[in-house]
């Protein structure tokens, strides 16, 4: 995996998950991958090694309809599967 | 040698003033200016009129001497070879109208993609409130940064900086001015106003 992207059931949900994740780990803004969803949405990229941080904060702030995805490659060779 | 005293004239003055002196045919000139941006956009205004810059002084009462033929070489689209010869335009800091944290994040996701996308914009040309997404979000910052290695031109307005403040937290891109920033989109197929 060369990077997590997580995904939100909300633009909301998302951006209470940037608020829960503020101080936990940086968490840069993006839109969602083409691979993952063909609609408009707010997600997240992390490094590999925060994710299990990431999860358990996301989980203890409550928020649900999130989905992690591992992410490997670039442009055409670009791959994510869901964690 | 022709002089010219712009000492406690508000940006873009000094650069138009200049600009005028080299359109009229002076080889050499000096030009006195009392702040560093002035500085800073003269040597850019010299770079791109095939003039060589001298700078003396310090804050309050700088001296450039500007020497050459005036061969000015406009530059067409950016400067590296990811970048296309279209330019985008942010007077704010949120993209569109309504909640100020979807818009931001809508910004973010904006660069975001530009910095990931195969053709860079050649210039982005930050004025009024969108002066704010270089000097305050960290994340928009590295977008810039890695646009800026690709070869777009990142111009930020100095007077805009100034009158937000902003000046000292300027984290990505060229203090730069009205002048510049026309310039750049004189220079460009299409401009992209956010």
């Amino acid at each position: 995996m060369d990077w997590c992207h997580v995904t939100f059931a909300s633009a909301s949900g998302a951006i209470a998950a940037q608020r829960a994740l503020d101080g936990v780990c940086p968490a840069v803004v993006m839109p969602v991958l083409r691979q993952v969803s063909a609609g408009c949405g707010i997600a997240l990229r992390l490094m590999p090694e925060d994710a299990p941080r990431a999860r358990a904060a996301l989980a203890a702030a409550g928020l649900s309809g999130w989905q992690c995805y591992a992410v490997t490659g670039t442009g055409e060779d670009l791959r994510c599967e869901r964690l | 040698m022709k002089e010219i005293d712009a000492r406690g004239l508000a940006c873009p003055q000094p650069v138009i003033l200049t600009r005028k002196a080299m359109l009229a045919g002076e080889k050499q000139l000096i030009v006195r200016v009392d702040n560093a941006a002035a500085v800073e956009n003269l040597k850019r205004l010299a770079d791109s009129q095939g003039y060589q810059a001298a700078v003396s002084g310090a804050e309050g009462d700088y001296a450039l001497t500007l020497s050459g033929e005036g061969s000015a070489v406009p530059a067409a689209g950016g400067e590296g070879p990811g970048t296309g010869d279209w330019a985008v335009f942010i007077g704010r800091d949120i993209i569109g109208a309504g909640d100020r944290t979807l818009g931001g994040n809508l910004m973010r996701m904006y660069l975001y993609t530009l910095a990931q996308g195969e053709e860079a914009p050649a210039a982005l040309l930050f004025m009024n409130a969108g002066v704010k997404v270089p000097a305050l979000d960290e994340q928009a910052a590295e977008h810039l940064k890695s646009l800026e290695a690709r070869g777009t031109r990142v111009l930020v307005c100095g007077t805009c900086l100034n009158f937000y403040g902003l000046t000292e937290q300027l984290k990505v891109g060229t203090v730069s001015n009205m002048y510049d920033i026309v310039s750049a989109m004189g220079q460009s197929a299409k401009v992209i106003s956010l």
